[in-house]
């Protein structure tokens, strides 16, 4: 009964819409002096929407039979409520640009258009794009996205610090690889400082602070989080994924947790602004972060004498991971050859050169890489750009943005020490694997 | 002759009744109804928003049961709202009773009180992170001065009551209510009260309390939806943490709907059993109501 | 005996003030923050512990807000929709708190009792997440996503908290005038206008007033109905000044006030209106 007036309540709302719809027409939007329309959105701001802009403005002056035009829009990387309900209400743009690691989960949704029929070569397109990069835009066997900007995980230190604290900063030089991650934690506790009330007023490192993920410390520990075959993701058997949680809860324990959470909520509370960074305002005498952070220590703490290093290893192998973003077609495009033809300028070679050469950020492609600039205001992404050939990407699962939501809750339980890495991982994989059935 | 006149101005009377309350008919079956139903209906359904949904029957609702984080956005709603509705109704009692003050600036306080109730909440929100920050927070600096130091949203134990704490800014007008509902206690009472020698406490537990009761249930009944419905807060403030421990269901529900892909049924579903809940609730708190609000209607 | 007594309402009275300012002190901090958040320099921001009053007051901060996005484009563009859903608010709900209070009509009470039920339902529900689905499939079923009609037409259909406030209000209005009025044969539709009116000036200043505020505020409505950047709203403007992974905090904090500063002329504007007419509202539930 309940089925019956919901599939008349379905049709009801179906003959509406097709009633009503004003875009029920498949003609392609025009501009007034007779040219194709083809609408990109992104939440980038600043420098970047610049140069995302002038990458259009340079399209359309080549290509005079088309208009691109590049829209800022609301959004987060796994909040894209905004897109969702322009695409439903039929308003949706042509081109989105969206967090990498979403895009398995919203081509399951039925958000993306495959873009399979429009490659021509498929095989050029994979030979060129970095290998991390590339396995996280092809879901199911078909590609729904082409992959753009990259970003690598790395160590910055004050030197400065780490001297007073009586010891060598060249220790770090990434001449001499990866430090020994043991020799790390030695280093790290020697340059804590608390007041007369016991509380931090200066720490060395929290695994917990910036881009010091889950992810960042199982893949340390050579962890792979899932099984490629099986589809599954495997918390509880990979011995790299318990490892980088026990490192994260011994490290919380050996500070005492709740002081070093304490530590956190007052020097690196949520929606901080950029200034208030514990590096910047020397809270912390090593954070690990990106590329991008730079910058924000260049802008605000440019009395800082630090450097950048790799991320400390058991086996002093060299470790990272590594997200970014892509360009994908949202359903109901009505101008997707157009799309994908500005989406193969702006991904490929001419648009990664100049976003990597202008706008300071690593790229996925990977001519682009090897002709970069790396002189100038580009010299600091030298170090990482050695980086991207170990980088992992996070796995390409339907339901990316809750595996995340759960290892950050396993990850906080080791940051209080509230259960045993084994629980919590336990615990992440049992509400995983119900998701994903 | 004069029946039918009375009939006639009784029809005339429907019709002009009918015509002026059109719009809310309107509004009624397009906000309330159709949402209802929908939501009944695509909480059967496995949805992603995108596509047809696809018929699942009850499955999403014996999820509910295996889902152990719906457990625990459940427990930490109930948690919040069991907090949040007594402190409120105290706040907002403590308010009144300053605000009911003779001074001649008073016009100014009860400005100030009823200001933050009509900002926004996520600019509060924001703000109040700097007031809570543990060592530089004007919060704890204050308590410092007793020797009590508190994590407020870093420690699980303290996050909860942290975010009811930023829900008092919006007592100002929960006071101004409690206000005009002190201000129409007959002063005959209190005459008779002073008369038998009661002090200022003995009245108000003897007179004014009692007297307020029945705006103290308002209070309640709003608070409990309110409270079972908490979201921006955590949204801005926490994003659910630390560990899960302001994961409210609201912040559940809004995960399932937009961030995690293909739940908009399951979302669909849990709204539809926190409305249970929130009925269930107000209907229990109505029916005990005649044990503590005093009515007027025998006096 | 009456030196004592003098002496007691004085110390009374001290105490009274102590309370109120130190509560008020309170009240008032999150707005002192934005704005002297507003007026730092991002160095300044930066500073632990951090300072109270600005050292050097950046008003450029404010002029830079206001070009970092198209603030005032997205001001008319808020004050349009305010302004609107304000005016529909105004019509629709006196009406209709009309038709459910003063015409006697078969049925009434029953019907009446829809509001309440949907004060209820409208309390108890995530409205964010559980009236917005449907509707935004309703609305973008007839083609009116991108348009401000999803964002202000429901208010020409009444709201069920205004309703009620209004209609308590009309209640305790003398039937006798009414009935005076019509005797001296003046349709219903007249008196509403010309006696009942001015008579409902308070409780209609309460409803401007939130109605106002509350559309100036919304966030969600405008996220998922409003598609194009020139019909963007304030709200959605001030998440531009975050991006993918900072936030420009005293820009941000800069135009925060600007947006607020209006709402707080509105409110002191209609104060009188909005605590009188919050209690009476609610006094007689």
């Amino acid at each position: 009964m309940l089925k019956k007036i919901l599939s008349i309540l379905l049709v009801l709302t179906m003959v509406s819409t097709a009633v009503f719809a004003n875009g029920a027409s498949d003609e392609k939007p025009m501009t007034e002096d007779g040219k194709v329309k083809v609408t990109m959105w992104t939440i980038s701001t600043g420098q970047e929407l610049e140069i995302m802009q002038e990458l259009a403005q340079t399209y359309n002056g080549e290509h005079p039979e088309v208009s691109v035009e590049v829209v800022q829009v609301v959004g987060s990387e796994t909040d894209t409520s905004k897109l969702m309900a322009a695409v439903v209400g039929g308003v949706g743009p042509d081109i989105y640009f969206l967090d990498r690691f979403t895009v398995a989960q919203r081509a399951s949704e039925g958000v993306l258009m495959d873009l399979t029929p429009l490659v021509e070569d498929r095989a050029y397109l994979e030979d060129n794009y970095m290998p991390a990069a590339w396995r996280e835009v092809v879901y199911e066997g078909e590609i729904y996205a082409l992959p753009f900007d990259t970003d690598a995980r790395m160590i910055y230190y004050n030197k400065d610090l780490i001297r007073e604290a009586g010891f060598d900063p060249a220790e770090f030089d990434m001449a001499n690889g990866p430090m020994d991650i043991d020799r790390f934690k030695e280093i790290a506790m020697a340059l804590n400082v608390t007041d007369e009330s016991g509380a931090y007023t200066q720490i060395g490192f929290s695994p917990f602070v910036d881009q010091g993920w889950h992810y960042t410390w199982g893949y340390v520990h050579d962890a792979d989080f899932y099984d490629e075959k099986a589809h599954q993701m495997t918390l509880t058997e990979d011995k790299g994924v318990m490892e980088g949680f026990q490192f994260m809860y011994d490290w919380a324990k050996s500070m005492d947790p709740q002081k070093l959470a304490t530590w956190k909520s007052t020097y690196y509370p949520q929606d901080m602004s950029p200034a208030n960074h514990p590096f910047v305002t020397k809270k912390c005498a090593m954070v690990c972060s990106g590329p991008w952070r730079m910058d924000t220590i260049n802008r605000y703490g440019s009395d800082i004498d630090y450097g950048v290093t790799y991320l400390p290893t058991p086996d002093k192998s060299v470790k990272s991971w590594a997200g970014g973003w892509c360009v994908v077609i949202p359903e109901g495009s009505k101008v997707p050859e157009e799309a994908f033809a500005f989406m193969n300028y702006f991904a490929g070679e001419p648009g990664q050169t100049k976003y990597m050469n202008e706008g300071n950020h690593l790229v996925t492609w990977m001519p682009s890489m090897e002709n970069g600039d790396f002189s100038g205001s580009n010299a600091h992404l030298a170090p990482f750009k050695a980086l991207l050939a170990e980088a992992d990407s996070r796995p390409p699962l339907a339901i990316g943005a809750f595996i995340w939501d759960q290892l950050t809750v396993a990850q906080d339980k080791m940051a209080l020490n509230e259960s045993t890495p084994a629980e919590a991982l336990a615990e992440a994989q049992e509400l995983i694997n119900q998701r994903l059935n | 002759m004069v029946n039918g006149l009375a009939s006639r101005k009784k029809r005339a009377a429907l019709i002009t009744g009918l015509v002026m309350i059109s719009p809310w008919l309107v509004n009624m079956l397009l906000m309330i109804v159709y949402p209802t139903l929908y939501n009944l209906g695509i909480g059967m359904t496995h949805y992603s928003g995108m596509g047809t949904p696809k018929w699942i029957g009850f499955d999403n609702y014996t999820f509910m049961f295996k889902d152990k984080l719906y457990g625990k956005s459940l427990y930490n709603t109930i948690y919040y709202t069991l907090l949040a509705v007594p402190i409120g109704v105290c706040t907002a009692m403590l308010l009144a009773l300053a605000m009911n003050r003779k001074l001649k600036e008073i016009a100014l306080y009860r400005a100030i009180l009823a200001l933050p109730s009509v900002l926004p909440l996520f600019a509060l929100a924001l703000v109040f992170m700097w007031v809570m920050n543990p060592r530089y927070g004007i919060l704890n600096i204050m308590l410092g001065l007793a020797g009590i130091h508190v994590d407020w949203l870093g420690d699980p134990r303290w996050a909860k009551f942290s975010l009811v704490l930023l829900s008092q800014l919006g007592a100002g007008q929960y006071g101004l209510i409690f206000l005009a509902a002190m201000r129409g206690i007959s002063p005959d009472l209190y005459d008779a009260a002073s008369i038998d020698g009661a002090n200022g406490i003995q009245k108000f537990w003897r007179i004014t309390f009692p007297m307020m009761t029945p705006i103290i249930l308002y209070d309640v009944i709003v608070g409990v939806g309110f409270g079972l419905q908490v979201f921006m807060q955590a949204y801005i403030m926490t994003q659910g943490g630390p560990a899960n421990a302001t994961m409210f269901n609201a912040l559940y529900i809004y995960n399932n709907a937009f961030r995690y892909g293909s739940s908009i049924g399951y979302a669909a579903a849990m709204s539809n059993v926190l409305f249970f809940i929130n009925v269930v609730v107000a209907v229990v708190i109505f029916k005990t109501s005649k044990y503590w609000v005093y009515e007027e209607t025998n006096g | 005996m009456s030196l004592e007594n003098t002496l007691k309402a004085r110390v009374n009275k001290a105490l009274s003030r102590f309370f109120l300012i130190l509560v008020c002190t309170c009240f008032i901090l999150p707005l002192y923050w934005m704005i002297i958040s507003a007026l730092k320099t991002p160095e300044e921001l930066a500073l632990f512990p951090p300072t109270l009053i600005a050292k050097k007051p950046q008003w450029v901060n404010f002029k830079e807000a206001v070009n970092f996005i198209p603030f005032f484009r997205y001001f008319l563009n808020t004050g349009f929709i305010a302004v609107m859903t304000c005016f529909g608010s105004l019509l629709s709900n006196f009406v209709i708190a009309y038709g459910f209070s003063r015409v006697k009509w078969p049925g009434r009470d029953v019907v009446f009792y829809t509001v309440l039920a949907s004060i209820f339902i409208f309390l108890s529900f995530p409205v964010n997440t559980l009236t917005m689905v449907p509707l935004f499939k309703f609305f973008a079923g007839i083609g009116w996503v991108n348009s401000y009609l999803p964002l202000i037409l429901p208010a020409f259909f009444g709201n069920p908290f205004f309703i009620f406030l209004i209609r308590q209000f009309l209640n305790q209005i003398n039937f006798s005038i009414s009935e005076a009025a019509h005797i001296d044969g003046a349709s219903e539709f007249t008196i509403m206008r010309k006696v009942i009116l001015p008579l409902a000036k308070p409780c209609l200043g309460v409803t401007a007033i939130m109605s106002l505020i509350n559309a100036w505020n919304d966030f969600m409505g405008p996220l998922i109905y409003l598609h194009e950047e020139s019909k963007y709203t304030l709200s959605i403007g001030l998440t531009q000044y975050s991006s993918a992974h900072d936030v420009e905090w005293n820009l941000l904090m800069a135009a925060a006030s600007l947006v607020v500063i209006p709402e707080i002329f509105i409110f002191l504007f209609f104060q009188k209106y909005f605590v009188e007419g919050i209690s009476m509202g609610s006094v007689k539930s």
